[in-house]
């Protein structure tokens, strides 16, 4: 529970630090960039501490390589 | 991203640094668990197999003429292709960083803080990495040069308090068991510091001078190979090639044995310095590369704003990259090289050719003109 809100604070403290920044220079492309990857990781962060079984891409990586033949 | 450049000399440092960090913790024990006592010569073999491999990336950064991999990828194979080959460059280096945090982290726990959490670890070490990635390779640059002769001196001071306690017949019988069992563990490090050279494409179109910076690869290649030589010379000169191979760190095993004149002992933390500066630098290294290049590959003015998000995802990704060690141990010993090769050779070759006929292509024109 506390991990969780805790990673919520740092999301939104990363949030308030940035965002104001690219906002003042105008430009949009990066803060839907950065809006987009800040989303997508505290959810999965969050995913990881509130622990979810989280696919690892190592395991991907290594079924393949098995599958060639290594 | 910005006009920043650095000194071939301060790059020179970078690929020592680079490629001694992480390495000088994992590779001596698999080494010596596969070819014995002759561990260090399947190193001196990698090295030499890596300094082919630099050749091979100075040609392919001089193709590039002043961009990045990404940049020159783009360029090479359009937008959608050559987006394909750079996701799996990308996540490469995001995933070794992840890694390589991974390894500070999990020797932090097991030999120095056992106390603290993990992930507390991990966060501490990656904001010292995201602060530097920050400032910019210049600010990087720079810091290399003020760590370096701590670097140079703690070896030196380790290799001379050490060499009371060689013993000679450790080394004996030489190749005991023929070159095979060598050849065959030469591929370890060829597969974890020197086919992640590959970052550094990232980084050498920020150097300054063209001449020397070439050289300047080569030599630091080279030096940053002697030295993991001399860490596994020493391991199994000093504990024996069965003692390293049993223990996880063996390097900071026989700085636990420093001993001199009787009184002065305890100073594997003072060692393991060494170690935390160099993974500090190689963390650095891959984590601007990184951010740079998804930067780039997003064709974003500026990679800053990413730094601290990716963060959050690479302490996730540190710590799902795998459950325990039994696991990292089959990963790096089976599936490593392949994944390396692919990443470290198959990808730049494909843009090397690429960029040979690009070249090509520019060149005749103005032979028909002339």
């Amino acid at each position: 529970m506390w991990s969780m809100v805790s990673i919520i604070v740092l999301a939104l403290g990363i949030f308030s630090l940035e965002f104001p920044r690219l906002q003042k220079k105008n430009r949009k492309k990066e803060a839907w960039f950065f809006t987009i990857f800040l989303l997508s990781f505290t959810i999965i962060s969050v995913l990881e501490s509130s622990e979810v079984n989280l696919p690892n891409p190592l395991d991907f990586i290594q079924s393949f390589y098995k599958m060639i033949g290594f | 991203m910005d006009n920043q450049t650095i000194s071939p000399r301060q790059f020179m440092f970078l690929v020592i640094l680079f490629s001694v960090g992480s390495s000088i913790l994992i590779v001596p024990t698999p080494l010596t668990a596969n070819a014995k006592q002759d561990a260090w010569m399947s190193i001196s073999i990698s090295v030499a197999v890596g300094l082919i491999l630099v050749v091979l990336y100075n040609h392919i950064a001089t193709l590039m003429k002043g961009q990045t991999f990404v940049q020159a990828t783009i360029s090479v194979f359009g937008n959608w292709l050559g987006r394909v080959l750079l996701f799996f460059y990308l996540s490469f280096l995001y995933i070794l960083a992840s890694l390589v945090l991974r390894n500070i982290g999990d020797f932090m726990t097991t030999q120095i803080i056992p106390e603290t959490p993990l992930q507390f670890t991990h966060i501490l070490f990656l904001i010292v990495v995201i602060w530097g990635a920050y400032l910019g390779l210049e600010a990087i640059g720079r810091s290399s040069e003020m760590f370096m002769p701590w670097v140079v001196l703690l070896l030196v001071f380790f290799t001379i308090s050490l060499s009371p306690q060689i013993k000679m017949e450790n080394l004996q019988p030489v190749l005991s068991n023929g070159i095979v069992p060598v050849l065959e563990t030469s591929t370890f490090v060829i597969g974890t510091p020197l086919l992640e050279m590959v970052t550094f494409l990232m980084i050498i179109p920020y150097v300054k001078d063209g001449k020397t910076k070439k050289r300047a690869w080569l030599l630091g290649t080279f030096i940053g190979g002697a030295v993991l030589t001399l860490i596994t010379l020493l391991c199994i000169l000093i504990l024996g090639s069965d003692l390293t191979a049993l223990n996880t760190y063996p390097s900071y095993k026989l700085a636990q044995k420093i001993n001199i004149a009787g009184f002065l002992e305890g100073l594997e933390i003072i060692i393991a310095i060494i170690w935390m500066i160099t993974i500090f630098f190689k963390m650095v290294i891959l984590y601007y590369s990184t951010t740079v290049g998804i930067a780039q590959f997003l064709t974003m003015e500026d990679h800053r704003p990413l730094l601290l998000p990716l963060g959050m995802g690479m302490v996730v990704l540190s710590i799902i990259a795998y459950p325990d060690v039994a696991y990292f141990e089959t990963f790096i010993n089976e599936t490593w090289f392949p994944y390396a090769m692919t990443h470290g050779l198959i990808i730049p070759l494909i843009v090397w050719a690429g960029l040979l006929v690009k070249s090509k292509k520019q060149t005749k024109p103005q032979h028909d003109r002339s």
